[in-house]
């Protein structure tokens, strides 16, 4: 689960910052902190299975485990705050998912701690409690960094800005109709309604509580589609993105857009964290090359890791279905692993050396192109 | 343009590193090092080691919580019997040995003796390989199985899922011995060989441990 929150926590750490025009606060601690979790995210697992009789002694080492790995995340929490604090805000579509992330995500984790107590955790277990806790870690971590990033990152992997009014749209949709539906999923939990059965019998009050769940979960959809609308409009009639649409701070700003497949021609000249702001700082509009113009190496592109991926995602569908369905589909998951090794035996027999883009056509490309 | 005679910003790098390097050791690096793609994909072949490390970690906790749940079936000192094991532990050592030998050949560029000594690191996996399904069959006959008990299924796993390792270990080394049958020494081969040899001795020392861990430690419990 925590591993799964990583990457989202990068995200937000890129994307808070920009936006609030400060560094990321307590940037060491943020690091140690990252590293804490990854490291306790290994050992706590058997806070899944506190009911199932492994003794006090196992549920109190994985208990304390639990509550430990709160310590770290609190840090990243209050890091984010104070990035935040005395900053000059601009409440982007990136932005709007950042904040809705930082309420969403210490609503989940506050469960997330009592649940962590075992002798607790024998009311919550198997109740929609804790279906409401893990989407609100999950969809409010996870989720709202992939929006947040999609929003960020968009113009630099497509070389257009999403709209950010539909942008807003989306996340207003999408962040009060997951309230609607997760919050009330708490006192459901509270109230006795067992996950994993998918009915429940009339008359014990939770037929409204459900009915506002799922209006949530349709207003859920509605920013969806909103978002695929976007998606659509900023293909078809969305603005060309310039280099630095967002006066952003980080490497990644100081490429032109479209990012050339060497991405820098010459290597930046790093002379510290946040390296294009201090540039900018500095009065400089690019960050200065480390190095003069050399050819450079590049791999050949190859179909081969797709295919990889393909033929694994055949597999893990086949051992998946074999249990669901019919157990031939035991056939198709084999299939999928012999595949994935043909592949793998391919991508060791082709060599591939790569090929050389010559310093003279870069240097061209460079002297008409946006950059330096 | 082949690798052999890269220039540019990695090749620039490459240089200065040697310098450095021959400054300090008074040698260049070795051929598996010689290219930015080598080191990479090195690079690449620890981090995986990493990964798989907590992996097997976590299946040796496992089982050393799980070893004593027999369900009344046969417990680890009815089942091992350590002149099989012992033969099995040579006989991995050994090609650990013999894959340094394919990387020390390898690295005077000679490409004959390292894929002989590629080749007898094969036949000593495969011979280990066919020892432990022996070994799994003899267990399974004395009703020892995945699902027989939780130790059963912890044994298994860790056990197999290093067996698992071997076999992966073997096709990969039969891809290595194919695709450069007819090829030299090269610095695009030489990491590729390198790559093997590192994940062939972590299999082998992760077979060190489950020596002593589950069979040793199996005996005197």
């Amino acid at each position: 689960m925590y591993i799964v929150v990583l990457p989202a926590f990068g995200i937000f750490s890129e994307v808070i910052p920009v936006f609030s025009r400060k560094r990321l606060f307590g940037y060491p601690a943020m690091v140690v902190a990252t590293a804490l979790i990854a490291f306790f995210g290994f050992m706590v697992w058997v806070h899944h299975m506190f009911t199932v009789g492994l003794g006090p002694l196992a549920n109190g080492i994985f208990a304390v485990a639990t509550t430990i790995i709160a310590v770290p995340t609190g840090i990243k929490i209050f890091n984010w705050i104070f990035t935040m604090w005395g900053g000059k805000l601009r409440m982007t579509s990136a932005m709007h998912w950042s904040v809705g992330f930082i309420i969403t995500f210490v609503m989940g984790g506050v469960t997330g701690v009592m649940m962590a107590l075992p002798p607790a955790d024998y009311q919550y277990h198997d109740t929609y409690f804790i279906v409401a806790h893990f989407h609100y870690v999950l969809i409010g971590g996870t989720v709202f960094s992939v929006f947040a990033g999609a929003y960020y990152w968009w113009p630099k992997m497509f070389g257009r800005l999403l709209n950010e009014t539909l942008g807003k749209i989306h996340f207003w949709f999408f962040f009060i109709g997951f309230h609607m539906t997760f919050l009330i999923q708490h006192f459901l939990g509270l109230w006795g309604m067992q996950r994993r059965v998918f009915t429940y019998l009339p008359g014990q009050g939770f037929e409204l509580p459900n009915l506002v769940s799922t209006i949530g979960a349709y207003l859920m959809a509605v920013g969806v589609i909103v978002f695929a609308i976007n998606i659509v409009y900023t293909f078809v009639k969305g603005k060309p993105a310039p280099d630095d649409p967002w006066d952003g701070r980080t490497l990644e700003w100081a490429t032109p857009t479209p990012v050339p497949e060497y991405n820098f021609a010459r290597l930046p000249l790093v002379r510290g964290l946040d390296a294009f702001w201090l540039e900018k700082q500095a009065g400089n509009k690019t960050v200065p090359p480390a190095e003069p113009y050399t050819d450079i190496h590049l791999p050949n592109p190859s179909i081969l890791p797709f295919m990889m991926s393909l033929t694994l995602f055949i597999a893990g569908l086949g051992f998946i279905f074999k249990e669901q369905y019919h157990p031939n589909f035991l056939y198709v998951g084999i299939l999928g692993i012999v595949l994935t090794l043909g592949v793998m035996f391919l991508r060791s027999v082709i060599d591939d050396e790569g090929f050389h883009l010559h310093k003279d056509d870069i240097e061209r490309e460079e002297a008409k192109g946006v950059n330096v | 343009m082949g690798l052999t005679t890269e220039t540019g910003r990695i090749g620039a790098a490459v240089r200065a590193a040697g310098r450095i390097e021959s400054a300090a050791h008074d040698k260049a690096p070795s051929i598996e090092l010689a290219t930015q793609e080598g080191r990479n994909k090195l690079i690449g072949v620890w981090l995986f080691i990493a990964a798989e490390s907590v992996l097997f970690a976590s299946f040796f906790a496992v089982y050393l919580a799980l070893r004593h749940s027999t369900m009344s079936g046969p417990t680890t000192k009815e089942l091992f019997e350590l002149p099989l094991v012992f033969a099995a532990t040579a006989l991995l050592l050994t090609s650990s040995f013999t894959s340094v030998m394919a990387v020390l050949n390898m690295r005077q560029l000679k490409a004959g003796p390292m894929k002989m000594w590629l080749a007898l690191t094969g036949l000593l996996g495969l011979a280990f390989l066919l020892l432990e399904i022996y070994e799994f069959n003899h267990y399974v006959h004395m009703k020892h199985t995945f699902v027989s008990s939780a130790f059963g299924t912890s044994f298994y796993s860790l056990v197999g899922f290093h067996g698992a390792h071997v076999t992966f270990g073997l096709l990969w080394l039969f891809a290595l011995l194919v695709r450069n049958a007819r090829r030299g020494v090269t610095p695009y081969i030489a990491p590729k060989v390198y790559a093997f040899s590192l994940y062939w001795h972590f299999v082998d020392l992760v077979w060190v441990f489950i020596f002593t861990v589950v069979y040793l430690m199996g005996k005197v419990a």
